[in-house]
């Protein structure tokens, strides 16, 4: 059976533009910090894609996970030693509904 | 979808990027650290937060007309504290939970405060005392969007519902009484 899942588009606020592969160390940092290996791996996390141009991202989740994701992308203030935001814009059920 | 309030933006300069995040209206509260009885202010202009370590003095501040928020962060032991519950439950008065110090810690820090504060809000919610979640944001960092706050509060052990309730329904009862 097709399992559902849901496709968080979220916004990188740093004082610098960071690139793709940041971005993705950056994201499971985040989910790590908060959920560890074992939440990340129950939301069924995985990160999609990166936009360097406009610094959006897509995160991949299970639907009970979302809150759980939200707040983990939402708890990440600092990155190596800079602040840092990570802003969850649009929740979809469709990856090409994002736009990214 | 409901007004979102936040009761407590450090910054006043945020205001119009808190807007621009989803918040119906921000406010800056007057925070009084609380050391003695003089400390609690009799007559206030908006809303008044306190906070300090002694309990016994929170809970006369709960007393007074012009105190609208209690910070309990700073109590030793606060996430058991139901004198403190009580009393703020009895004379219809909000805890305020600044989610700054759970974003802007770390580690077993951070597990620590969701530890607490996981205990204080299911307290809260079983002897009736309200509860608002803020953010006390001194930079565009520390800013969320309600959505983001929800979330949040969700994993300190909230519902949905009562984390949406706590910036709305319930900010907008204690921005009345203010």
């Amino acid at each position: 059976m097709l399992e559902k899942k849901r496709y968080l588009l979220y916004k990188v606020e740093a004082t610098r533009k960071i690139s793709a592969d940041e971005a993705k160390h950056l994201a499971y940092e985040a989910l790590f910090e908060f959920l560890g290996e074992q939440g990340t791996a129950h939301a069924r996390t995985q990160f999609k894609a990166f936009s360097e141009e406009r610094q959006e991202g897509v995160v991949k989740c299970s639907p009970e996970s979302v809150e759980e994701v939200i707040a983990a992308l939402a708890a990440k203030r600092f990155w190596k030693k800079e602040p840092v935001a990570l802003r969850v814009q649009k929740i979809s059920g469709a990856i090409g509904k994002l736009g990214v | 979808m409901p007004a979102y309030h936040d009761l407590n933006l450090t910054n006043s300069a945020l205001a119009e990027r808190a807007k621009a995040l989803g918040w119906s209206s921000t406010q800056t509260s007057q925070v009084v650290e609380v050391r003695k009885l003089q400390d609690i202010p009799r007559e206030s202009h908006g809303l008044v937060a306190v906070e300090g370590t002694d309990t016994e003095l929170l809970r006369q501040a709960c007393k007074r007309e012009s105190v609208s928020l209690v910070n309990p962060l700073k109590v030793p032991k606060f996430y058991r504290d139901d004198g403190l519950i009580r009393a703020v439950a009895e004379n219809g008065k909000s805890f305020e939970l600044p989610l700054a110090e759970l974003i802007r810690t770390n580690y077993v820090y951070r597990a620590r405060f969701l530890v607490q504060a996981r205990a204080f809000l299911a307290r809260c919610v079983k002897l009736r005392a309200g509860v608002v979640l803020t953010s006390r944001a001194k930079e565009t960092y520390d800013l969320k969007s309600p959505r983001e706050v929800m979330a949040l509060g969700i994993s300190m052990g909230l519902s949905k519902e009562q984390a949406e309730y706590s910036i709305s329904k319930r900010a907008e009862q204690v921005l009345n009484r203010a």
